[in-house]
């Protein structure tokens, strides 16, 4: 249900942002040939959002991109990010920081004075994070005897995992220099550490791991602000 | 152009919010391991020799895990929670029925198998003792002290 609900406010944003733009393209019609530079910052707003509608999450991050040509941009993400792994038979919790560096690239044509993005990119991302192990179940299939479960909490810090990630997604500016960005990333894991009986569960900034593959996904909606630097 | 591939964009957003397909542990993933006995032949100890009406039984509840069947092998499990467990080998002919007790030693060890399946426990040192009587089974050998899958016997009871 919460998942719904999350879906739900998510469409109705993205929708926002759809109508803002159109009526973006009305509005401006004569502008000089010369397009804004500068640093653009801003939050991922989706994160702080399940941070409130989910009890087993909290979590931000800061995006930053600065152009570094008509197409393309330098583009991080940092975060923190915090998932309780409460299920049946296992209950665990990671914690966490993460960053991301990689560029951009802007396959969108504007139109003359508009300044949004349909990108494409490429990150590089790494966590150090920590992962608890708070009680587990042992699976079996025998009903003859009682079912054990053991609450031996164990502590696993100093964990560190990389990856590549491929971005997808759209920017709009919906006020002047203000915008709204969507993204989907498809994530590939390059090395993570090894815990001794255990597993990583969760890594921050690349989301849920796979019992059986290295990858990974996750979706970005933020809102930043542009800081011109200069036009060219 | 925009608006079709943000679309995409919210579609893929759907799908991954969705449920995750490892949260159900697949029964073909190995878990806690069974205990396998074999039965073979006190004058021909080489050959596997078939038990008519075995019932075994665990002393601590009462309960069947093998009832009144005619086999030459088992598969029992071993409590997670203890490191002793007590069966009771009834073997039914047409006669009275004979039984033995046997007494299982081992330590456990907990072992991580996947977030679906959470942990499994394998079973090392592995001893067998009986209650001395030998109604019917008349020998024993632990072929295998450590218990960390179920490909071949651990135990064979001679008889």
């Amino acid at each position: 249900m919460r998942h719904k609900h999350t879906l739900r406010f998510f469409i109705s944003l993205f929708f926002v942002t759809a109508f803002a733009q159109s009526q973006e393209e009305v509005a401006t019609d004569t502008l000089s040939k010369k397009t804004k530079y500068g640093l653009r910052i801003g939050a991922d707003i989706s994160k702080p959002l399940r941070s409130l509608l989910e009890d087993d999450y909290t979590g931000f991050e800061v995006v930053a991109d600065f152009r570094l040509t008509e197409k393309f941009y330098a583009a991080a993400e940092v975060g923190n990010e915090q998932k309780d792994f409460f299920e049946p038979n296992l209950n665990a919790t990671t914690s966490g920081s993460y960053a991301k560096i990689g560029v951009d690239l802007n396959a969108h044509n504007n139109w003359l004075g508009l300044n949004n993005a349909i990108f494409g990119g490429l990150r590089y991302g790494f966590a150090s994070f920590k992962q608890e192990l708070l009680a587990y179940s042992i699976y079996t299939n025998n009903t003859i005897f009682p079912p054990s479960v053991r609450i031996e909490p164990r502590e696993f810090n100093g964990l560190t995992a990389h990856w590549v990630e491929l971005v997808l997604g759209v920017k709009t500016e919906v006020l002047n220099n203000l915008y709204l960005s969507i993204n989907v990333q498809l994530k590939r894991k390059l090395s993570e550490s090894e815990l001794d009986n255990f597993d990583n569960i969760f890594i921050p900034g690349f989301n849920s791991t796979n019992d059986f593959s290295e990858f990974g996904a996750g979706y970005g909606y933020s809102i930043s602000y542009l800081i011109p630097l200069f036009q060219k | 152009m925009l608006k079709k591939i943000a679309g995409l964009v919210a579609f893929f957003i759907l799908i991954t919010a969705g449920c995750s397909k490892d949260d159900i542990c697949s029964q073909d993933t190995p878990t806690t391991p069974l205990l396998i006995i074999t039965f073979n032949d006190i004058n021909n100890p080489t050959q596997r020799k078939t038990v008519p009406g075995l019932t075994v039984r665990a002393t601590s509840n009462n309960q069947n895990i093998v009832n009144a069947a005619s086999t030459d092998s088992i598969a029992i499990p071993l409590p997670t929670g203890a490191d002793i467990t007590e069966y009771r080998f009834i073997r039914s002919t047409n006669s009275e029925p004979v039984s033995d007790f046997y007494t299982f030693n081992y330590v456990r060890e907990d072992v991580y198998v996947n977030r679906a399946c959470a942990f499994k426990t394998t079973y090392t040192n592995l001893t067998a003792a009986g209650d001395g009587t030998a109604d019917w089974i008349f020998r024993v050998e632990v072929n295998n002290q450590t218990i960390e899958d179920e490909t071949q016997a651990h135990l064979t009871f001679f008889h």
